[in-house]
């Protein structure tokens, strides 16, 4: 047997491998958004706490300051502490505004955004906006004084850009990322080495495979993954069908020979007798041993045919392209065929064709199931007969399974022997007066069979047998 | 020192077109026939000081001429900070030794990025947002005439300090200095940095109140009152200046102080609306530069700031948001108002 080139298209590893880290990469791009935001929450939080911190303490230094000093009596003592803890996280800008709730400015950046008063004086707002062009976060605290004659509520804003917060948020985010990388990288290597392990039965199995003897025809038997065993019960029945294919076409060739053997050794045996009759000098005798050859030698071609026939159908039956065929043109090609014989016994053939049956198959082999078929009703049938040659299926018959029929009025085939029949060199007892090689009706069957088709014989009334190759209908023409 | 090949002009304008205030403008045109641009700098300090830097810069880079303009901190403030302009163009660098003004330029965003290989080596407190650049220490320092002190020994800190002119207020009475915050912006920059260092300063200021101390503008009008005798000793002095007369033959003497030295650095910024912030770039790299560092020590008769940083006695005022808070109007008339209690009133 000789390999076929193999076509590996696509590696069962690889598509894991790359599956897997699809996946992978796709929960580390995942992972890096969540760390992001998180991590984006986290600064905010961290500079929320400072700047709240700084606002409060400017908060505590706000007064009432002396007498028509400050902008409505009210004066801060700014914190040393409050603006410098600021710079102590990074190198952002930083704004403060101390006002009243009116808008009265005590000190700092008149236009830096107060936002809305805080509700509680210990707990300040913070929000996120943009000032002299950078983003900034804002913490407002609120302070409540009494001034000489009347109570004053006082917005404290500190302000810091984010660059450093921001940063941070991308450096943790980053740092994510990165460690996210190194999992794939290390998941990569990991899924390489599982789908490796997880592979080694299907390469096991085939280095048990390569080694056998080609004639070696046992079952594999080896202990396979859950995913391997239907791979490996394939291929047992593969094996098994090649088996019996194997001695099928052993049997026949045993058979073939021993069928042509034994005509060959009759012809062998009559011209001996006739060379015999020659030297005799009975010329009478010659011409009846010569007549007795001829016969021998027709029943040796048509076996010889036959045979061949049966192997060129069989392999066409497997093999050869499926084409679309009408069903009458396949009758009529092969009746044209059989005209001379038919006639010579005084046969004719009544076609009743629907022209619109199609099927899919081998032209050659299907006409040569139907002359066989046709062939034998020839045979069989009485002579000065007709035959009757029916095409149903098209359109025309109501679309029914396409099938051609063939009736004579012959002897037919009594029903215990009708499974026979199909046997290989198996003939009726009808047919036991008439030359013939026994071939035929299982030609019929291997064609119909590889046309997944059935055959069926019926009893033709009121006498005969009437025989109907079955065709599954053709695909639908697109 | 003073190349004659090469054309300088020293012109003193008292007042110009526009609204700063320059007290000395010098201009050197580039060292190539083909100039290609002009880099304006507003700066205090002194133009004979920046002289040296500026002809060290042009033979680095002699496409490029350079316009210096002397003003006062707070002039260069404000010039910053409404756009000023020289003979209709930008100023194109700012340098200032009033740490807290510029980094509140750089915090109102009037400053420009400017990040190199040299900036990068700076120390962390000397440049902040990498846009506000420390190239020059100056240690605050107690400066004594020397004929003073002969029979006297020199207080190595504030407490020895304070312990010598209680003992001996006849010697000190009417002959101590220090800067008034009210006039000078350096003054009052150290003042700050000082009450927030110890208590041991409001001691100091309060004996300084008590023995008439003399209030005055600026280091060199104390070192001449040092260098005469009129005056024993000064707190507060900048300390390069101190060297300079010293290594002049001024008899003067300077004491970094034991317990901590407050330093302040010398800073340039690129204005935001500089167009010629290449140039401006490039003078930043050239000052923080190992040769930078060369001509400031020998030839400006500064201290360069070293990348590799100080002992713990000497404090560098720290460029950032902290220096925001006695800007702020309200904190100024407070402090000033506590020191004038602690000095002026006792008078």
């Amino acid at each position: 047997m000789t390999a076929a080139p193999m076509i590996a298209t696509w590696s069962l590893r690889r598509r894991l491998l790359g599956q897997l880290l699809l996946v992978f990469a796709g929960l580390a791009v995942l992972l890096y958004l969540s760390v992001q935001a998180v991590a984006g929450r986290a600064a905010d939080s961290t500079q929320d706490t400072i700047l709240g911190a700084s606002a409060i303490a400017i908060a505590e230094q706000v007064r009432v300051g002396d007498t028509g000093i400050g902008p409505a009596g009210l004066t801060v003592d700014l914190p040393y502490a409050a603006l410098e803890m600021l710079g102590l996280s990074g190198e952002d800008r930083v704004f403060y505004r101390v006002a009243t709730d009116g808008g009265l400015l005590i000190t700092g950046y008149e236009d830096l955004p107060s936002g809305s008063a805080p509700q509680q004086e210990d707990v300040p707002l913070f929000f996120t906006t943009t000032y002299r062009g950078d983003t900034v976060r804002v913490a407002t605290a609120r302070r409540s004084i009494l001034t000489s004659d009347h109570r004053e509520t006082v917005l404290i804003s500190v302000a810091q850009t984010r660059e450093a917060f921001g940063t941070l948020a991308t450096n943790i985010a980053l740092s994510a990322a990165g460690v996210g990388l190194g999992f794939l990288a290390l998941a990569a290597l990991l899924a390489w080495i599982a789908i490796a392990r997880a592979l080694k039965p299907v390469q096991q199995i085939g280095s048990l495979l390569a080694a056998r003897a080609s004639d070696d025809f046992t079952p594999i038997e080896t202990a396979a993954p859950r995913e391997i065993a239907p791979l490996i019960d394939a291929i047992n029945d593969f094996v098994e069908r090649l088996r019996l294919t194997l001695d099928t076409s052993q049997q026949f060739i045993a058979e073939a020979a021993h069928r042509i053997r034994t005509p060959l050794a009759a012809l062998k045996a009559q011209a001996e007798v006739a060379l015999r009759d020659g030297e005799n000098g009975a010329g009478q005798a010659s011409t009846d041993s010569l007549r007795r050859m001829r016969r021998a030698a027709d029943e040796t071609s048509q076996l010889t045919t036959q045979l061949l026939t049966q192997a060129m159908v069989a392999y066409r039956a497997e093999r050869a392209e499926r084409q679309r065929l009408s069903l009458a043109a396949l009758a009529r090609t092969a009746a044209r065929d059989l005209e001379v014989a038919a006639e010579m016994r005084g046969i004719d053939f009544r076609l009743n064709l629907d022209d619109g049956a199609e099927i899919m198959g081998d032209e050659i082999a299907l006409l040569e199931a139907i002359r066989n078929v046709l062939d034998n009703a020839v045979k069989y049938g009485p002579p000065d007969d007709f035959i009757e040659i029916t095409v149903t299926g098209g359109p025309a018959t109501g679309n029914t399974a396409p099938e051609i029929a063939i009736a004579d009025h012959g002897p037919g085939i009594p029903r215990q022997e009708r499974d026979l029949v199909f046997e290989r060199f198996r003939r009726g007892g009808a047919g036991a007066q008439t030359m013939g090689s026994g071939l035929g009706l299982s030609i019929v069957r291997q064609v119909m069979l590889a046309h997944r088709g059935r055959v069926r014989l019926e009893d033709n009334q009121p006498q005969g047998l009437r025989l109907r190759l079955t065709f599954p209908a053709p695909r639908q023409k697109r | 020192m003073m190349r004659f090949w090469i054309l300088v002009l020293t012109l003193l304008v008292p007042l110009r077109a526009g609204a700063v205030e320059i007290e000395a403008h010098r201009s050197y045109p580039a060292r190539d026939v083909e100039a290609d641009s002009t880099l304006h700098i507003l700066g205090t300090t002194e133009a004979s000081v920046m002289e040296g830097l500026i002809q060290a810069y042009r033979t680095r880079h002699p496409k490029v001429a350079v316009v210096y303009d002397q003003a006062t901190s707070r002039a260069v403030y404000n010039a910053i900070e409404d756009n000023e302009t020289v003979d209709g163009s930008p100023y194109d660098l700012a340098i200032s030794s009033a740490m807290d003004l510029q980094i509140k330029l750089v915090n109102d965003g009037r400053a420009r990025q400017h990040r190199s290989v040299a900036t990068a080596r700076l120390p962390r407190w000397a440049t902040w947002r990498d846009r506000i650049f420390g190239f020059t220490r100056e240690p605050a320092v107690i400066i004594y005439n020397t004929q003073a002190f002969q029979d006297v020994p020199v207080p190595q800190s504030r407490f020895e300090l304070v312990n010598l002119l209680r003992r001996t207020p006849g010697l000190f009475d009417g002959r101590i200095a220090t800067y008034d915050p009210n006039v000078s912006g350096l003054g009052y920059l150290f003042a700050t940095q000082d009450s927030l260092q110890s208590d041991t300063y409001w001691r100091l200021m309060e004996i300084f109140g008590n023995l008439s101390a003399r209030l005055s503008c600026c280091s060199s009008e104390m070192l001449d009152k040092v260098a005469s005798g009129e005056i024993a000793l000064a707190y507060n002095v900048l300390g390069s200046y101190a060297q300079a007369r010293r290594d002049a033959g001024a008899p003067i003497g300077s004491v970094l102080p034991r317990d901590y030295t407050l330093l302040m650095v010398r800073t340039a910024l690129i204005p935001q609306v500089s167009d010629n912030a290449e140039a401006a770039g490039d003078f930043i790299d050239f000052l923080v530069s190992d040769a930078g560092r060369e001509v400031i020590q020998h030839e400006a008769f500064l201290s360069p700031v070293l990348p590799e940083g100080d002992d713990g006695t000497l404090i560098p005022v720290r460029l950032g948001p902290g220096l925001l808070v006695f800007l702020d109007a309200l904190k100024r008339r407070a402090f000033l108002s506590e020191w004038a209690s602690a000095v002026a009133e006792r008078r």
